[in-house]
């Protein structure tokens, strides 16, 4: 059985990408200016970012203009959401492993010894 | 990786996603539109009292002009919002199906379903005889729950389904005592309560509508 660490994806394991994808899951599209305020980032933080996204093929970015106003409007492709669905996968397969590993180490202690939950009898 | 930095990155998505979420919604709009709608059609159910027989469905012509017009001002609402919020969801679903029952309860689309054997009947006689009045206002308590599957919203997917089950009650009711003209008034005070449900839900919506600073400031 592979360590769950094989599969992260080293595209959207980064913490910033993560963000952009999780926001993008939940809508249809969403524009650079909202992207930047909701994860604070800086416009070529942003940038370099959905760079890295549309390159892996994880977003479609399409750049128009309101009025005079231009506009860059990103959305998750599908297989942004597949590799989006695989990286909660394989974080909650790593998260889990620790807990259960922290039960076992708590089982082994001895009542009593350093670390030892105070409360259990 | 350490599984606490895995646990932090799950919490941190999902903070994300829900922050959107809340960005994203804007039920308070079709609520109110529809409340309005229902309220302001009362008055004709007053004048589908007729001796001897039906008068003209003054109710359903209503609901196929002013319904269809509010399920187009609900999504240009939506996308006027998406371009002020930089956020958006797609309501054409909601839209879809909000237009699809409104058009079933008059009956439109009953000669297709009459092609499947019995379902067309049972349909021609839920839309037309069982609740005559009052479907157009159990389609926009499904509608709703369209919404709340586009929208992902758990209390609008409950409101939505018990605005309907009240909505066909009160149908039911007033089939059940058609040959009284009190069931006739009734019905008014009916559509009046059901119209008034929709519009303090829309409001309640609207007072814990979370959309961003920028935003709000633009509309």
């Amino acid at each position: 059985m592979t360590h769950p660490t094989v599969e992260l994806d080293e595209v959207i394991h980064q913490r910033t990408r993560l963000g952009i994808v999780a926001v993008l899951m939940e809508a249809k599209r969403a524009d650079f200016r909202y992207l930047k305020d909701a994860l604070d980032l800086t416009d070529g933080n942003l940038s370099r970012h959905l760079q890295i996204l549309e390159q892996a093929g994880y977003v479609r970015i399409t750049k128009g203009f309101e009025g005079k106003r231009p506009r860059t409007w990103v959305a998750v492709t599908k297989l942004g959401r597949d590799a989006f669905g695989a990286e909660m996968y394989a974080l909650r397969q790593i998260a889990e492993r620790f807990a259960s590993a922290e039960v076992v180490n708590d089982a082994g202690r001895e009542p009593g010894a350093a670390g030892a939950d105070p409360l259990a009898t | 990786m350490q599984a606490d930095e895995a646990l932090e990155m799950l919490v941190s998505a999902r903070t994300q996603r829900r922050r959107a979420r809340a960005d994203l919604r804007a039920e308070w709009f079709p609520l109110l539109v529809f409340g309005v709608l229902t309220l302001v059609s009362a008055p004709l159910y007053a004048q589908q009292l007729s001796f001897g027989g039906w008068a003209f469905p003054w109710v359903s012509l209503y609901w196929l002009v002013a319904g269809s017009l509010g399920y187009v001002a609900v999504a240009r609402y939506y996308r006027r919002r998406e371009a002020e919020v930089g956020i958006g969801s797609s309501v054409t679903p909601y839209v879809l199906v909000g237009l699809g029952l409104f058009l079933f309860t008059f009956g439109l689309l009953n000669p297709v379903l009459f092609a499947v054997p019995f379902a067309g009947m049972a349909l021609l006689t839920f839309t037309v005889w069982l609740i005559p009045g009052f479907a157009p206002i159990v389609a926009i308590g499904a509608g709703l729950v369209a919404l709340a599957w586009v929208e992902r919203s758990l209390s609008l997917a409950v409101f939505g389904a018990c605005f309907s089950v009240v909505a066909t009650l009160s149908g039911l009711y007033f089939f059940d005592n058609r040959l009284y003209f009190s069931a006739w008034y009734q019905s008014i005070a009916d559509v009046t309560v059901l119209g008034l449900i929709l519009v303090s839900a829309g409001f309640v919506y609207r007072a814990v509508d979370r959309r961003p600073a920028r935003a709000r400031g633009a509309s």
